[in-house]
């Protein structure tokens, strides 16, 4: 079974034990939390600190990429707007420049 | 762009793609993905970093409460710093104030477009509705 299938497993299994809790008045705290640590099992929080900084990622992404695009225009890319920016982008790949 | 009056004063921002600079957009990106991960407020130490922190001590996941507790540091250094990321996000879609339009948009230039904006007599809460429907905005188009 895909990672999604499962995900989307538990999360039925789990909104069912929580509504039959409800609607049948009965106990499935053990059956909540077993589907509660798979889903912390999937938490991986970014890291926004040192060199592989998620920050300085994204920043260098565009530098990167603003660097690329000067080269295929006359004009400062950092100041078109976000409209023409974008259009530069899927204009460079439908030439397939990019 | 929408002018926003208050009292005497007038802001201009950024409200439309055709006409926000793409740089100020990657900026209000960044402050934005750091609001959603670090948060921006002492209250998020303990809803957003603590939390976690303790699921994932709970769950043996080592690297990863590591890495929760860095995040934590760094929202901690923000928040001595006066840094708060939500508000740093709003005002890079500020184009003028009074007429002048904004030139500096590094994160000193924010800091002071923040305190000006501040000083102009906005509370937290307005701002926080004003950013909230850019956020909006700017997701659906």
């Amino acid at each position: 079974m895909s990672d999604e299938k499962i995900y989307q497993a538990h999360l039925k299994k789990y909104c069912n034990a929580i509504l039959g809790e409800i609607i049948d008045d009965v106990d499935r705290s053990e059956e909540i939390q077993r589907h509660e640590r798979y889903f912390v099992s999937l938490l991986k929080p970014k890291d926004f600190t040192g060199q592989q900084s998620v920050e300085l990622k994204v920043e260098r992404d565009f530098e990167r990429l603003s660097i690329i695009l000067e080269k295929h225009t006359t004009r400062e890319v950092k100041k078109l707007t976000v409209k023409e920016f974008y259009a530069l982008i899927s204009h460079l790949k439908e030439k397939k420049t990019l | 762009m929408e002018t926003i009056k208050k009292g005497q004063h007038t802001i201009t921002v950024y409200d439309d793609p055709e006409c926000l600079p793409v740089d100020n957009y990657y900026r209000f990106n960044k402050y934005l993905l750091l609001d959603s991960s670090l948060g921006s407020s002492l209250e998020e130490f303990s809803t957003k970093h603590l939390n976690s922190l303790y699921v994932l001590i709970q769950n043996d996941k080592k690297q990863e409460a590591i890495t929760q507790v860095n995040n934590l540091r760094q929202l901690f250094f923000q928040t001595i710093n006066e840094v708060n990321v939500s508000q740093l996000a709003f005002t890079c879609l500020v184009h003028s104030i009074d007429g002048r339009k904004v030139e500096d948009y590094s994160e000193s230039g924010l800091k002071a477009i923040r305190d000006e904006i501040g000083k102009i007599g906005f509370t937290q809460d307005e701002l926080k509705k004003k950013q909230l429907k850019y956020r909006l905005t700017s997701s659906l188009k």
